[in-house]
């Protein structure tokens, strides 16, 4: 199967994309040469949009499930056009301060009416685990996405959500910290202001 | 210890109807079915437990299934662990609505016949509400016992704090509890033995107990003209800590792990998981499993009892010898699977019967089975705290979602002579910030995302800033017995099995809402104290907003499920004597919170658990009346058991 040929599969919602798209990115075709770019992408976008590095990313285990969760609800073509734009962004402001940076994400990505719900999903996607629900005036014009409801992707995603990681706690009934520990305060983990692309 | 209920020790409704020689039939696995249990083996007896949901969590793979369902549901609501059940089904929070004057509401397991909506709810499920409770175990004060007499409110009980303490310690062993006891001697309090400690160390204030101890240790507030001073105490806790080695005269106390796996993973000390409501993961919290790992060794041991359980198996319909009013046998209904209503149908029989289902569900069988009782107060007086929250942030990071759901608290108003004025009230203070108002910190990734459109570096500054500095206090409002609060049955509302459901018609009288506005007032006086920015909002269209002189408040159910089947001095003015015995059927006992006319500010399962030890002793000498004389055979009437009147104790 060719790259086309895989591309129209994936951007059908009847064949599973997401299962498709693991598959892919664990083979050694042609198509997962190039999903597995694509999933690069899908990771730098996320280090930029979470300020958690790739590493923190990657140690979660997550980013495959979130990557074929966004291609399950909406379809590969939608996550593409957001990465693109992305991309685009970044080799467009390519030296340029987070300012400069994050205004552009605001205006063409965040601010995309088509591409701004799914980008705020896969903010929410890492920080908590679930995805919810796209707004009805999402669906209604650019649905229908008949998988489109609020869930928890897995009981690891939840218990890896960045959101507890985040505020120097743990996921309610995992990770604790252990006995006592809450007398102290809390240590909240330092970020940069300027997240590193890439 | 190990929950090992083998194959042997699982009865089937055949045998469990042929079986003749039961002690006693008890109805429940949870905190007083097990411990009732307990104390009857423990003395030779033969019990049968029924239980109505699955005994999923008998097995460690069972109980990490329910920890597991709770982490894939996105709600996260106080049930989510346990799965739908039509046939044994429990009331869930998320499904509920406000009532419009005149509305009842049928969507839910639990009728609500208004006015008022609550969200309480307890678990069917082996363990019963035990494995979904918060496990803090205070007492209640002297004074809770007499509120009638020292208050004119609601009911006094016919037995004193000083009958009952004893059987406080019991339960306190038998719970494990952790606590300190020199944090909880104050005046108003419950008043120690001297030298009496818990059987563990209390748990460490969390780092926002301190900062709030911080804000008003040193100030108090005015109230019916007492001076109250403000001190932030730790509440005695149900979970394993450290044990105190000076606990009973000195010989120490071992902790029970988690019962059905190694101790070396789980159920040793509290490891701050802020998820005991609704499941603790490890089992350092208490659940009846203990207990019931315990009853289910004694069946090893040559001078013990035994035990047999039935799960699956709703108790449908107590039947009455009606020659002598005795309970003849339960009807059960038995189903091999929760999606199927196909069951059969048994009856059951033992010399006594111990229904131990919960105040609710306690009620609800008896009226299903035509039993209101001499006094008609079968499911009246029905108790329950009213909850009112408030929430602000602390002026820096105080570290929220950490240690236990909550450690301490401000007790000081639990008592006082206010009370015969406005109801008297516990405040927690919750380590897990806002989420039981605001469904936080899901809530605040959705606004901070979706409406403050953040991301990034900011997105994590804003959670920061608005998630580690969240404190919330809830207080839990004193709210007396009162006749027209009740649980009734209605035949056109059933369940899968048919069973009737049962009907809830709730309203928070006007002491207990004085006592809101007080608590309102105090949030505000202790928050300006602090710095906090007080983030409080009551929605009209919340299911428990009440307006009270002009203001609004949402008030919240309690889980603390009391008063339906009253003790009391005597059958006129109560259902169940002050051993939890029925006054109308001498060989059945109604145990739990249903049993207590009033519940003070206490939650509620120490003193549950306190009663199972009062009632099993009344058991036994009922039991051991029947041996010695024999007067259970009533042959000649075709019921297998019954006591005479004449052995009533």
């Amino acid at each position: 199967m060719n790259k086309t040929e895989f591309y129209a599969k994936l951007s059908t919602p009847a064949n599973d994309p997401a299962s498709l798209a693991l598959a892919a990115i664990q083979g050694d075709g042609e198509a997962g040469t190039y999903l597995r770019g694509v999933y690069d992408q899908f990771l730098a976008f996320s280090v930029e949009v979470t300020a958690f590095s790739r590493f923190d990313l990657e140690g979660t285990g997550q980013g495959e499930a979130y990557f074929a969760t966004v291609i399950q609800v909406v379809g590969y073509e939608i996550l593409e056009q957001l990465l693109d734009t992305f991309t685009s962004i970044i080799n467009q402001t390519g030296g340029e301060s987070t300012l400069v940076r994050n205004d552009l994400l605001r205006r063409r990505l965040f601010g995309n009416e088509r591409l701004g719900p799914i980008a705020r999903n896969i903010v929410k996607l890492w920080f908590t685990g679930n995805w919810y629900q796209l707004p009805r005036n999402w669906s209604e014009k650019f649905g229908p996405a008949p998988k489109d409801v609020t869930f928890t992707v897995s009981a690891n995603a939840y218990v890896e959500g960045l959101l507890w990681t985040t505020i120097g706690a743990h996921p309610a009934g995992a990770k604790a910290q252990g006995y006592g520990s809450w007398a102290n305060p809390p240590r909240i983990p330092e970020f940069g202001s300027d997240a590193v692309v890439r | 210890m190990h929950l090992r209920i083998d194959p042997t020790r699982l009865t089937t409704p055949h045998e469990a109807a042929g079986d003749g020689n039961y002690d006693a039939v008890i109805v429940g696995s949870g905190v007083s079915g097990a411990m009732i249990a307990e104390q009857l083996c423990k003395e030779g007896k033969r019990v049968l437990m029924l239980e109505a949901g699955p005994i999923t969590s008998k097995s460690l793979r069972g109980y990490n299934d329910y920890v597991t369902n709770y982490f894939v549901s996105p709600g996260k609501d106080s049930q989510a662990p346990f799965p739908e059940n039509p046939n044994a089904p429990m009331p869930r929070t998320p499904l509920l609505r406000k009532l419009q004057p005149g509305q009842v509401d049928s969507n839910t397991y639990m009728v609500q016949t208004g006015p008022y909506v609550t969200d309480t709810v307890y678990s069917r499920t082996l363990g019963g509400t035990t494995m979904h409770w918060q496990a803090k175990t205070p007492r209640m004060v002297p004074e809770d016992f007499k509120t009638r007499t020292l208050y004119d409110q609601g009911l006094d009980w016919p037995i004193s704090y000083d009958d009952l303490e004893p059987d406080y310690q019991r339960a306190e062993r038998e719970m494990g509890v952790s606590g300190d006891v020199t944090a909880l001697r104050y005046p108003g309090g419950s008043p120690y033995p001297k030298d009496y400690v818990y059987p563990m160390k209390g748990m460490p204030p969390s780092y926002l107990d301190q900062m709030v101890n911080d804000g008003i240790e040193g100030t108090s507030v005015e109230l019916d003209g007492q001076t109250i001073p403000l001190q932030v105490r730790p509440f005695p806790q149900a979970r394993n800590g450290i044990p105190n080695e000076a606990y009973d005269g000195g010989k120490g106390y071992t902790p029970i792990g988690a019962v059905n796996t190694h101790q070396v993973d789980f159920g040793e000390r509290c490891q701050g998981n802020t998820n005991c409501v609704p499941i603790c993961p490890v089992q350092a919290k208490y659940w009846s499993g203990k207990t019931l790992a315990k009853v289910l060794r004694m069946n090893d041991e040559p001078d013990k009892g035994e035990i047999k359980i039935l799960p699956q198996a709703v108790a449908s319909k107590v039947e009455i010898n009606p020659e002598n009013g005795h309970v003849a046998g339960i009807q059960v209904k038995v189903y091999k699977n929760p999606d199927s209503p196909e069951h059969e149908t048994i009856t059951v029989r033992g010399k006594i019967y111990v229904i131990t289902t919960a105040a609710i569900e306690t009620a609800r069988l008896l009226l299903a089975s035509g039993l209101p009782s001499t006094s008609g107060l079968v499911g009246r007086n029905y108790i329950d705290h009213a909850y009112l929250f408030s929430w602000g942030l602390t002026p820096k990071i105080c570290g929220a979602y950490r240690g236990t759901d909550c450690i301490s608290g401000i007790l000081d108003l639990r008592n006082g002579p206010f009370r015969k004025h406005q109801a008297a009230f516990s405040v927690d203070i919750n380590n897990n910030g806002w989420s039981v108002a605001t469904s936080s910190p899901y809530t605040d990734v959705t606004a901070l995302v979706d409406d403050g459109n953040l991301f990034g570096s900011q997105l994590r500054r804003g959670l920061v800033d608005r998630v580690s500095r969240q404190l919330l206090f809830a207080f839990m409002i004193d709210v007396p017995a009162n006749e027209s609060n009740r649980v009734t049955v209605d035949p056109q509302y059933t369940d899968a099995l048919g069973n009737m459901r049962p009907n809830l018609s709730f309203t928070t009288p006007e002491y207990s809402m004085r006592g809101a506005a007080y608590a309102r007032q105090f949030a505000k006086t202790v928050f300006s104290r602090m710095g906090v920015i007080d983030y409080t909002q009551y929605s009209p269209s919340n299911f428990g907003y009440v307006v009270y002189e002009g203001e609004g408040y949402e008030i919240h159910g309690g889980c603390h499920l009391g008063g339906t089947h009253i003790m009391g001095t005597n059958k006129n003015n109560s259902v169940v004597d002050a051993n939890q015995r029925s006054w109308d059927h001498a060989n059945l006992y109604l145990a739990g919170g249903g049993s207590m006319p009033s519940i003070g500010t206490a939650n509620i399962t120490l003193t549950i658990a306190a009663l199972c030890y009062r009632s099993t002793r009344a058991m036994l000498k009922q039991l051991s009346f029947e041996t010695t004389t024999g007067a259970t055979i009533h042959k000649t009437t075709g019921y297998h058991h019954g006591f005479s009147r004449h052995c009533d104790t």
